[in-house]
């Protein structure tokens, strides 16, 4: 937390880092104010953000005035030195406000630990080293050097001893980070590099329907204008000026829609922000890689669609051409089928994943959690206060919060549902011949586990009735069930050695209960007691008395913590935060399955337009002849449906395993129903039989008579 | 069997109106082998056309078997036709796809008739036409004369009463011409009507009666036997 004590302004933070003078330089931190050389090379040194400082001084100068950070009776004022411009949106490490690293040593030095931690110790591993190479070197050539660094420096025999475990390094590219790294304690929670591949195929599906079209319709007139190559050839025309021909034809169409894309573009490039909340990210500039393969694949497109009709049109020989015999190939009229056949089978596909992507995140987020977190105001804990002094506040704000008709309970912990737990250590049981298991650590009072309605499988909940329960602990199941214990019961009462040195005594075993989102497992927990946990209040309030309650607790804290800002929110939709790209996937997927049937139908009405144009003589023929409305539309259309029946069946075990794979991400997952396919199906069905009837509808009622004076 | 009377039609198009009959009047007799002749334009088809049920007149009355149909709608005129109506037409109008089998078996699936009884119509009527050696052979690899022969065994297939040809011989020699005329004229002698649009003479001679058309009107009929 830091304040401006002059102005009484204070906000707690929580991006905010210690960063070493090499840093201004390494991430290019442009300095509105400030020496960029001497901004962080002294203790008690900060730079801020742009905004950071329009935060704390609005628009006075920052510049060597004083923040001052509060924890516990702990005062520390710093210096302003520099303001910085804020960075991009799309960074992947958001630093709010710097301060000088020489600081933490100066910090540790005050609190009396004179072994120079900050510059020595190898087992913090709190912090995010970067390391700049030189051009032109090759990363994995350093990282390959650092098994041998480690062994030397850090997993020496002691350690190994103390602690249990053996220490790696690794080196992770910058532009990696984002959507690749996968380590605890991220700097800014990372987008999915899955997600973006599965966006960037699906994109690539749907440009290559489109090019299918291109190429199905292409041929698909190729009867019609074998009269006109007949007659150019006749006229002395060679077969590479009709490709030429053809091409530049082809090239035309992919200029005229690559610069309607790039219109389009434009245009959706706001409203797509907006759609996937982001805040104008529109900033950044493409990268030259970007257009190159932007150019690339505008090139590509056009030579494949045009080459392919070009070829085909252009090899008529004008004898049989003009003779009017010439028919579409068979082999023509097969590939156009399997290019239909591809185009519904990628539809179907979109569509199913459309469905499951939807159900999965509906099925997170309906799941039971295992602890109550609906009403639920989560304060974040005073951080002024001495631990000595805790207890006399918090206990009599307790009570006035209590005292609120609209408040139920109120509970202290280290951490929330939702938050991830970097509190961690080995555990073992006493005598057991088993190396220690990492448990994941929760302090809470003696309220947090009623508060939450979490179940407990067996045992019973810290009580202050006991006098021995400051070594007490309680397990989840999971972690019960890791540390070997045959069932929860078994736990009870039993031993455990805690961080290697600590023996405490198990008192209950809670049911499991979802600490993240479901996406994630359900790691082993140990609940301990911490009465003086401040980092959470949980406070359960009445439905529909929200504002009313805010307002007064703020008063109250106010009251109690007048140094602390009042700073809440609410657990669900903080816990529901974790769906959060989920659904901006599911719902970018959903468009993009849009987009496919849309341009797939194009596809069909165009071919099918295109066939009953063909057939227009036979129609009128058979209808001479007496045949029915009906029969004429099951004519027509028997093929196409044909068609789409078979890219049903195929989209099934496609879909099938692109989903499933998808799926594996989740730890918590839905089965996939065989109805999404059919649901799938027979949205696909129905768009394609609605498309074509559009066309077939038109010849069935055209009068005979006109059809068969076109002869 | 057929009672016109005043029997208009006009086409219209954005710019022009063209009356293709102006209040014609003729009646044809069961059993009668009618041709129409006349100048280019003049109506033939379009007389034609509204005979055989595939287009409606503007006015006047259309008798067939004694029933008003002039009014009928699509449904029931296409009910009628194929039980009634065999057409033929100058450009044969078989459907490529098909073969000369497939071709003739065509308006008898349309009426419903069960697969073996159809096999052994069909059979029959290509015996006739003497066409059965290429019964398998699709139209474009028969000649002219013998895509006519196949077209004429579809019209009879389903034993109409009334045969409704537009220039049948147009696009013949005068030998597959005279072939197509002698199966028209046999066909009348086992008692089939037939109105057949021509430009020769030669063929009118077949007929009984001969219609000459012009503007739309019918000017004279010469009566041959
Ligand atoms: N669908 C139509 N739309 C407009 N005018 C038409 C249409 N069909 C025919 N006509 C006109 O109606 C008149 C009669 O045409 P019709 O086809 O009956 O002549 P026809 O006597 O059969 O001529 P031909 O001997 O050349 O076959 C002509 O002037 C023609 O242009
Ligand atoms: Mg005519």
């Amino acid at each position: 937390m830091l304040t401006n004590e002059a102005q009484d302004k204070k906000f707690s933070e929580n991006k905010g880092y210690y960063a070493d003078a090499a840093s201004v330089d390494m991430f290019g931190l442009h300095l509105i104010k400030g020496n960029p050389h001497t901004a962080l090379d002294a203790p008690d040194k900060i730079i801020l953000s742009e905004s950071t400082a329009k935060k704390y001084f609005g628009n006075e100068d920052a510049l060597g005035k004083t923040l001052v950070n509060r924890s516990g009776e702990h005062v520390q004022p710093f210096e302003v030195t520099g303001v910085y411009k804020d960075f991009p949106g799309n960074s992947h490490l958001i630093m709010n406000y710097l301060v000088s690293y020489s600081t933490l040593g100066k910090e540790l030095l005050s609190g009396g630990d004179s072994s120079n931690q900050s510059e020595t110790a190898w087992g913090w591993y709190d912090f995010y080293v970067y390391v700049q190479l030189k051009p032109g070197v090759d990363f994995h050539q350093l990282e390959s050097k650092l098994p041998a660094f480690t062994n030397k420096y850090i997993n020496t025999e002691e350690w190994r001893k103390t602690n249990n475990v053996r220490d790696e390094l690794h080196l992770i590219p910058l532009s990696d980070i984002h959507l690749y790294s996968n380590y605890n304690q991220e700097a800014e929670v990372n987008g999915n590099g899955q997600a973006v591949s599965f966006l960037f195929l699906i994109a690539i599906f749907i440009i290559c329907i489109a090019w299918i079209n291109y190429i199905n319709l292409a041929t698909a007139r190729s009867v019609e204008r074998a009269k006109e190559v007949g007659v150019r050839k006749v006229l002395g025309a060679l077969r590479s000026n009709l490709i030429r021909q053809f091409l530049m034809e082809s090239l035309v169409l992919n200029i005229i829609s690559l610069l309607l894309s790039l219109i389009i573009f434009f245009l959706l490039l706001h409203p797509f922000d907006g759609f996937t909340g982001r805040d104008n990210y529109t900033g950044f500039a493409l990268t030259a890689n970007y257009w190159l393969i932007f150019f690339a694949l505008f090139a590509g497109g056009t030579l494949l669609s045009g080459l392919y009709p070009a070829f085909v049109l252009s090899g008529f020989k004008p004898v049989v051409v003009l003779k009017g015999a010439f028919k579409n190939t068979s082999s023509g009229l097969l590939l156009r089928k399997s290019l239909i056949v591809i185009q519904f089978v990628t539809s179907v596909v979109l569509i199913a994943g459309t469905i499951i992507v939807y159900q999965q995140v509906n099925y997170m987020r309906n799941q039971s959690v295992g602890a109550n977190i609906n009403q639920t105001l989560v304060l974040k804990g005073p951080q002024t206060l001495a631990d000595s002094l805790y207890q006399s506040v918090y206990q009599p704000f307790k009570t006035a919060v209590l005292q609120q008709s609209s408040v139920k309970n109120i509970a202290a912990s280290t951490s929330v549902m939702g938050d991830e737990i970097y509190w961690t250590n080995g555990s073992k049981r006493p005598g057991a011949d088993q190396s220690a298991v990492t448990l994941y650590n929760l302090g809470v009072d003696y309220d947090f586990i009623p508060s939450y309605d979490i179940k407990m499988a067996a045992g019973r909940n810290f009580s202050p009735q006991f006098g021995t329960d400051k070594k007490a602990v309680i397990l989840n199941e999971n972690a019960a069930k890791l540390l070997g214990f045959k069932d929860a019961a078994s736990a009870v009462n039993q031993k455990l050695l805690r961080g290697g040195s600590d023996t405490v005594n198990i008192v209950g075993v809670t049911a499991n209960f979802h600490q993240l989102g479901l996406q994630k497992t359900i790691d082993p927990m140990i609940i301990v007691p911490r009465p003086n946990s401040a980092s959470y209040y949980s406070i359960k309030i009445e439905p529909g008395k929200e504002q009313q309650t805010i307002a007064s607790l703020k008063q109250t804290w106010n009251r109690y913590f007048p140094k602390d800002p009042f700073d809440y929110f609410f657990l669900d939709e903080s816990f529901g935060q974790q769906y959060k790209a989920d659904i901006l996937f599911g719902k970018v997927f959903g468009v993009f399955a849009f987009l496919a049937i849309l341009i797939a139908c194009f596809g069909l009405l165009g071919l099918s337009a295109y066939n009953v144009l063909q057939r227009t003589k036979e129609i009128g023929i058979r209808k001479v002849l007496g045949a029915s409305a009906q029969s004429i539309l099951v004519l027509l259309s028997r093929d196409f449906l044909k068609l789409i029946f078979i890219s049903l069946f195929l989209a099934i075990p496609v879909g099938w395993y692109i989903m499933t794979s998808w799926l594996q991400d989740y730890a918590y997952r839905i089965n996939i129903g065989w109805w999404v396919f059919a649901l799938a199906g027979t949205v696909a069905f129905l768009v394609a039989i609605v498309t074509i009837s559009i066309q077939v509808l038109k010849a069935t009622v055209m009068n005979p008579v006109k059809s068969l004076r076109t002869e | 069997m057929i009672k016109i009377t005043e029997l208009e039609k006009v086409y219209r198009t954005e710019e022009v109106e063209t009356v293709a009959l102006n209040k014609l009047s003729i009646e044809v007799k069961e059993g009668e082998f009618v041709a129409v002749m006349g100048p280019s334009g003049c109506g033939k088809s379009t007389l034609l056309n509204i005979l055989g049920l595939l287009d409606d007149p503007d006015a006047g009355s259309f008798m067939f078997n004694g029933i008003e149909v002039a009014k009928f709608n699509e449904r029931k005129r296409a009910d009628l036709r194929k039980h009634n109506i065999g057409f033929v037409f100058q450009s044969f109008n078989l459907i490529d796809e098909l073969t000369v089998f497939e071709n003739v078996e065509l308006p008898l699936i349309y009426t419903g008739m069960k697969a073996p009884d159809r096999k052994k119509r069909v059979e029959e009527v290509l015996d006739k036409v003497q066409i059965m050696h290429r019964r398998n052979h699709y139209p474009q690899q028969l000649s002219g004369g013998q895509q006519q022969r196949v077209a004429v065994a579809r019209a009879v297939v389903n034993k109409p009463k009334l045969i409704l040809a537009d220039e049948p011989t147009g696009n013949l020699d005068s030998h597959n011409g005279n072939e197509v005329m002698e199966l028209l004229t046999e066909l009348n002698e086992q008692g089939t009507t037939i109105v057949m649009v021509t430009h020769s003479e030669h063929d009118s001679r077949y007929s009984h009666r001969i219609i000459r058309m012009l503007d739309g009107q019918s000017v004279t009929e010469n009566i041959l036997i």
